[in-house]
């Protein structure tokens, strides 16, 4: 496995740490973003406005995009394997333990670039307390906050916000992985129905949004069964118990289409074109 | 023993192999041949394990072929398989960490044998120096049967005379090597045995030593004659030419 995943380094280890750098200057920018918030709050209402909007809508892709990296590094990886570059395929190493070395990779991936992103957002919440001694400064600094740990989770039973932040990271963290092997399972599947590359790529997307919108009507269905009167809202206000039950959802699916995808890998799929 | 039993590979409507039976034993050299598409590829990938959508048997001693008889078989694909960042030492240590049977002190003779800079990026070379890195990796495993896909591709006249000295100074004993190539004088040159096949199937093979001393030509000669009558007797109704 660790060979595995020291070969998975040397191929993406150019996109990783872009990846990283990106997430160090969006951070940075943030903390600028919110130094010049700061100083323009005394100015005119318009560009005070605009500099904190930029702020939210810095954190809100910092932390939404930047670790939808991991994902973009499944596509990458998998596909380039499973296609006529796959010289890891060619090797006696197992498909499980190829494919879980790419989820490890995804996951260590994913665990960088939010503990910057994250510590980026905090960084830029306590220079706004620091800096500013008004109000404004010190309500702006705990908006930050909230925002970067309220963008799903607005969860009215914690007021503890390390909990909170935990709670929104372990979600982040399943809901990554889950959506890795959504991803890895949707082209193997593809790969297996068809040969032409092009009708592989269209049925990837296919089988990708077919496998999610099953995913939901089984959420759905299993909400009803428990008689949950209230299954819309329970979908789109999380408290804490639906969040546990998402990520326990989260976990279970990710595991099926593990098993799915490795399966379908080792016994189905033509490794070459 | 690589046995090969009634495989048979379809791509759509097409079929690369049809029914294909063949058993290829340890201690010679095979040469495969045949015009383009006629499933030589198809009949390697197939017995490195990289096909799995056929049916019919493949087994290597007795055993279906999987991936862990990967570890057993050594293949080498026409296209170029390697990733970007490698250079030719990190080709050696790829091979070195996955294949139990890689001597990168081999790699390393090869590699130096044909002229090669260890510290090169394989991205950076040209399609014959790509090659010449990837028939070095490949022979520099001790594998019970060697796959060689169209290895003298791109290669040019010298790398292909050095290429065939490596084959020839390889120790057969329990080893199976099938080359496929449609470079016959250099196949007869090393491979004992040739394999001649059509439309996914085998049409004609033997002892090359034998069936030069039989009919009195070389495998060049021989090819084109099996071909000219196999195809004559195609469209006149079907029927198998008798040799």
């Amino acid at each position: 496995m660790v060979k595995l995943i020291k070969n998975e380094w040397k191929r993406y280890r150019i996109f990783s740490l872009v990846m990283l750098l990106t997430a160090v200057g969006m951070a940075l920018i943030l903390a600028l973003l919110v130094v010049l918030t700061l100083n323009l709050s005394n100015e005119k209402d318009t560009l005070s406005d605009i500099a904190s909007y930029g702020n939210f809508a810095m954190v809100c892709i910092i932390i939404s995009v930047l670790p939808s990296a991991a994902v973009i590094y499944c596509i990458l990886s998998y596909a380039a394997d499973i296609g006529r570059k796959g010289m890891i395929f060619l090797t006696p190493v197992s498909t499980w333990k190829i494919i879980s070395s790419k989820l490890i990779y995804a996951a260590a991936t994913f665990l960088l670039l939010y503990a910057v992103s994250f510590g980026g957002i905090l960084l830029a919440s306590d220079i706004s307390n620091m800096i500013g001694s008004d109000p404004d400064c010190k309500e702006m600094a705990e908006m930050i906050r909230k925002f970067a740990v309220g963008r799903y989770l607005s969860f009215r039973e914690i007021e503890n916000f390390p909990l909170e932040a935990l709670m929104k990271f372990i979600l982040s963290f399943l809901s990554t992985m889950h959506m890795s092997i959504l991803v890895i399972a949707s082209i193997s599947l593809a790969r297996f129905a068809a040969n032409s590359v092009g009708i592989q790529v269209l049925l990837s997307i296919v089988f990708y949004f077919i496998v999610a919108l099953i995913e939901r009507l089984i959420d759905m269905l299993i909400a009803m069964l428990m008689n949950n009167e209230n299954i819309w809202r329970s979908m789109f206000e999380y408290s804490l118990g639906n969040t546990v039950w998402s990520m326990l959802s989260l976990v279970v699916y990710s595991v099926i289409l593990y098993i799915v995808c490795a399966c379908l890998t080792d016994k189905k799929v033509n490794l070459v074109s | 023993m690589l046995q090969m039993e009634n495989v048979i590979v379809r791509f759509g409507v097409q079929t690369a192999l049809d029914r294909f039976c063949y058993s290829f034993e340890p201690g010679h050299i095979y040469g495969l041949v045949g015009p383009n598409g006629c499933g030589k590829s198809t009949l390697m990938k197939t017995a490195a394990g990289l096909l799995k959508s056929y049916s019919g048997n493949v087994s290597y001693c007795g055993e279906k072929v999987k991936t862990e008889q990967r570890s057993k078989i050594a293949y080498l694909p026409t296209h170029p398989v390697y990733y970007r960042y490698m250079s030719v030492d990190d080709m050696g240590a790829f091979y070195e960490d996955f294949f139990p049977d890689f001597s990168r002190d081999e790699y390393r003779n090869m590699t130096a044998f044909f002229g090669l800079n260890p510290k090169q990026k394989l991205s950076g070379m040209s399609t014959g120096m790509v090659a010449k890195v990837r028939v070095a990796a490949t022979l520099s495993r001790n594998a019970g049967v060697i796959l060689l896909d169209e290895p003298l591709n791109g290669i040019d006249m010298l790398g292909q005379d050095q290429i065939r000295q490596i084959i020839q100074s390889i120790d057969l004993a329990g080893k199976t090597i099938i080359i496929s190539s449609h470079l016959l004088d250099q196949l007869e040159a090393v491979c004992d045995h040739v394999v001649m096949m059509n439309a996914g199937r085998v049409i004609f093979h033997g002892n090359m030593a034998q069936l030069r001393a039989q009919y009195n030509m070389t495998v060049s000669e021989l090819y084109r004659n099996i071909y000219a009558q196999y195809f004559q007797a195609m469209a006149m109704g079907g029927g198998m030419m008798q040799w």
